[in-house]
């Protein structure tokens, strides 16, 4: 079967080809909205169907640290 | 950008971002091209982003970095700093930098393991330490305002646990903008509070901003991380739901619904301090407010550990 590897975290992943990053994310459960995703280093749109053998990067988004409690 | 209902090119994309952060700057009058602005940048995506859209805009804004003292095995601060340098060394801006370990002779995580807030977590003694620390540059450098990179994730996290716990007086400070105070608090004003943590990670990656990829070794499980994890499982099924929740937020404030029980939730610390009505004091210490007679939670603190 044609695949395509996602990479995040230092993890590799395999996900069918010729359907969406936004099915294949939902796949390996990992929320779209917590990464970007990129091809040879452009980033790709949810909606954006992976090909064979594309390698995809996921960039994690999230930060902070501070409790949420205190404004300011 | 599913709640815009938008998707931008390579180069329309970033220049969309600075456009709406010139539209929220003068929207909620956070500051002008006349008044000088101080960015409290850590070398992450967020406020180094934050200061190219200023210097973009052509505002007057230096950076200042405090050195925390971090390290977690990774030498955090001392690579976040070298991001913070590039960064203004690539632009010609100028940057302060202020050491925490050089000026107290230890550094955040020591300091909070000599505390009873921040024996468990140094986050919230990281929080107090850099508040403080930030408007004291910012007093001493006569800026008119200090920015940060505070993205919406960030606001709608401290908004959905303020939420929770009815932090009624907390929720009356969050704003895109807190105005200064004669009694020593400077301007303080957040360009990037409607812009999605996605969106300001896109919009740093377009632009070939080198960032610090590592988080904080101190944040993982935190409160916040938490509450966005949970807000972007809503954000999943329901597209704008986090944007929404912040308008809608701001709007109810604006009509004055939360305005109440100011000084009848007052604890005696100084992070909310500065709200409409409030009685301020001078630290004998620092010079800077405080809510309470004496010294500020700061300089309290300080002198704790210093027993």
């Amino acid at each position: 079967m044609d695949t395509v590897k996602i990479i995040f975290r230092n993890k590799e992943y395999e996900v069918p080809a010729g359907k969406t990053l936004c099915f294949s994310l939902e796949k390996l459960g990992i929320n779209r909205e917590s990464v970007l995703a990129s091809r040879n280093g452009v980033l790709i749109t949810d909606d954006e169907f992976l090909r064979e053998e594309d390698v995809i990067h996921l960039i994690a988004v999230i930060s902070g640290g501070e409790r949420v409690v205190k404004e300011g | 950008m599913r709640q815009h209902k938008l998707a931008l090119c390579a180069t329309h994309y970033p220049e969309w971002i600075v456009n709406q952060a010139q539209r929220f700057i003068k929207k909620y009058t956070m500051f002008n091209h006349h008044e000088r602005i101080l960015v409290a940048v850590s070398g992450g995506k967020d406020s180094l982003s934050l200061w190219d859209i200023l210097w973009q805009l052509g505002y007057q804004a230096d950076g200042v970095y405090i050195d925390l003292g971090i390290d977690g095995g990774l030498e955090y601060s001392a690579s976040s700093l070298q991001f913070c340098e590039q960064f203004a060394s690539q632009r010609n801006l100028r940057l302060k930098v202020f050491s925490v370990p050089k000026t107290y002779g230890i550094g955040i995580p020591e300091i909070a393991a000599k505390t009873n807030r921040g024996r468990q977590k140094p986050c919230s003694v990281c929080g107090l330490s850099k508040r403080h620390i930030m408007n004291q540059i910012a007093l001493e450098g006569g800026y008119n305002a200090l920015v940060t990179g505070h993205n919406l994730d960030d606001e709608v996290a401290t908004l959905f646990g303020n939420t929770l716990n009815w932090n009624v007086s907390f929720l009356e400070r969050q704003s895109p903008v807190l105005p200064a105070r004669q009694t020593g608090l400077v301007r303080k004003a957040k360009p990037l509070c409607r812009f999605y943590e996605r969106e300001t990670a896109a919009y740093a990656l377009v632009r070939g901003i080198q960032y610090i990829n590592e988080e904080c070794p101190f944040a993982a499980g935190s409160t916040s991380i938490f509450y966005k994890n949970l807000l972007n499982q809503l954000e999943q099924e329901k597209p704008g739901a986090k944007l929404n929740f912040y308008l809608s937020f701001l709007q109810a404030k604006a009509k004055g619904m939360h305005s109440t029980a100011i000084g009848q939730e007052s604890n005696g610390e100084d992070e909310a301090i500065g709200m409409a009505g409030e009685t301020l004091y001078t630290c004998p210490n620092c010079g800077q407010p405080t809510t309470v007679v004496g010294l500020c939670s700061f300089c309290r603190m300080m002198e704790k550990i210093s027993r």
